[in-house]
């Protein structure tokens, strides 16, 4: 179990996302990066989409009520446990009574997560445990965490073995000019807009705004400019879809996204890159690459496979070592 | 060369009728140390021990997120602090201190690819305490 005795904001409760529910009008929530989670998890001898917490303010502190295994993934915020420092992306043992600390993270990545020893314990809703903040349901009490709240673990007495796993980042990077490189797909609307927008989108940065969120990522560039005037219903939309509002400013819908809108599809982030685009911090430029659907599934066979090889060798570290 | 127990009675001889409180021995083979107590000149055990690769893989010394290396040459650790870590695929394994002291160098390269059993860093480290006296 632990305590929440700092929290500077917006933490919540996040798992692999609620899946299926999109016809209810219930969006997927779920960790913003699903690799950060996942190696937490697996570290921990979880399975890789069990509920972890997602941090993405800082400073954020904790106790433990109880001995408990723990992992930190994500950014790197100079974690310390009663003041030894920890390294970021490994699990650790905390005795019952212990302070955990995570300050301001390193630049280069916004969020991280905190894994307990057999998952956050929270009801599942709807087969998920991730915080539908707009529904207020799922995750702890369908809100984000106060001080005060306590969190429990699932199997707070699990042995865990003290290492690592390599931020998958760092085997995989994606950049371009020294930019994070996100992959997208023209979507529907793609060629409703001027060949000199196009050409613009592909070539030029785009700002991550200080209106981003869970909800979506407001970007500042040079304005999208449409052929001619686009009028659409409302229809379906996923994370990932980037839509242009009346002032060309591109909006990307990430996991707490509506389940549907009325904007012009630009393009959509493909669902491998998703992870990166979620730790870009507010303030940073990324770059968009075209891609298509080969390199797109490609992409995913990718990251599955990291993970895959991930999850092997730790589970033959755990089995090693006993735990 | 004479052997550390002559080499200690030798310097102890010598340091008799001095007022040297401390004299210190660094060899390859490790650190001599010789304190006064009281009127007798004695040898304590402070010297180096080699931490040794547990694993086939890659050393480094800091965290690949991290610029600055984890305990670079003088950092005084505690048992259980990581002196570097050894990468094994994706899997990040501590390279810890086996007993409180500092760091004197590191033996490997970082990005060196190590065998098992390959030294990886020295230590020096502190003087063990002395055994609790036996109840009689």
């Amino acid at each position: 179990m632990i305590e929440i005795l700092a929290t500077s904001g917006l933490a919540t409760v996040q798992d692999g996302g609620r899946h299926g529910s999109l016809r209810y009008g219930v969006g997927v929530a779920g960790a913003m990066d699903p690799m950060a989670l996942a190696a937490a998890n697996l570290l921990l001898g979880n399975e890789a989409d069990a509920a972890a917490i997602e941090i993405p303010i800082f400073p954020f502190r904790v106790r433990f009520t109880a001995p408990c295994g723990f992992a930190l993934a994500g950014a790197d915020c100079a974690a310390r446990l009663d003041g030894r420092a920890l390294l970021p992306w490994w699990a650790y043992r905390a005795p019952a009574g212990a302070e955990l600390v995570l300050e301001v993270p390193h630049p280069g990545a916004c969020r991280a997560y905190l894994a307990l020893a057999g998952g956050v314990d929270v009801p599942a809703v709807l087969g998920s445990r991730s915080t539908q903040l707009r529904g207020a349901f799922g995750g702890h009490e369908g809100r984000t965490l106060r001080v005060g709240d306590v969190v429990r673990a699932g199997r707070p007495e699990a042995a865990v073995d003290e290492f690592g796993v390599v931020p998958p980042a760092l085997d995989m990077p994606r950049t371009q000019d020294g930019m994070r490189a996100i992959r997208v797909l023209p979507a529907a609307e793609y060629g409703c807009f001027t060949a000199a927008s196009r050409a613009a989108f592909w070539a030029g940065d785009w700002k991550i705004t200080a209106q981003s969120d869970r909800y979506g990522y407001r970007l500042a560039g040079e304005a999208l400019v449409f052929e001619r005037p686009v009028e659409m219903l409302s229809h379906g939309i996923v994370p990932g879809v980037i839509q242009v509002p009346p002032n060309g400013q591109p909006i990307v819908q990430m996991r707490d996204a509506q389940p549907s809108g009325g904007y012009p599809k630009f393009g959509t982030v493909i669902d491998a890159d998703l992870w990166r685009l979620g730790q870009a911090p507010i303030g940073s430029r990324i770059r968009f690459v075209e891609t298509d659907w080969a390199e797109a599934v490609a992409a995913g066979d990718e990251t599955a496979a990291w993970l895959a090889e991930a999850g092997r060798l730790i589970g033959l570290r755990r089995l090693e070592r006993g735990a | 060369m004479m052997d550390t127990e002559a080499l200690a009675a030798h310097l102890a001889k010598a340091l008799d009728g001095t007022d040297i409180g401390l004299l210190e021995l660094r060899t390859p083979q490790g650190t001599l140390r010789l304190r006064r107590d009281g009127s007798k000149v004695v040898a304590t055990t402070a010297s180096h021990i080699t931490v040794a690769a547990s694993s086939v893989g890659v050393f480094r010394h800091g965290h690949p997120l991290r610029a600055a290396p984890l305990a670079p040459p003088g950092t005084r650790v505690r048992a259980g602090d990581p002196l570097g870590l050894l990468r094994i695929g994706a899997l990040l394994i501590a390279v810890v201190a086996p007993r409180d002291g500092v760091v004197d160098r590191m033996l490997a390269a970082d990005g060196a690819l190590v065998g098992y059993g390959a030294p990886l860093a020295r230590l020096r480290v502190d003087p063990e305490p002395p055994p609790p006296a036996r109840q009689p």
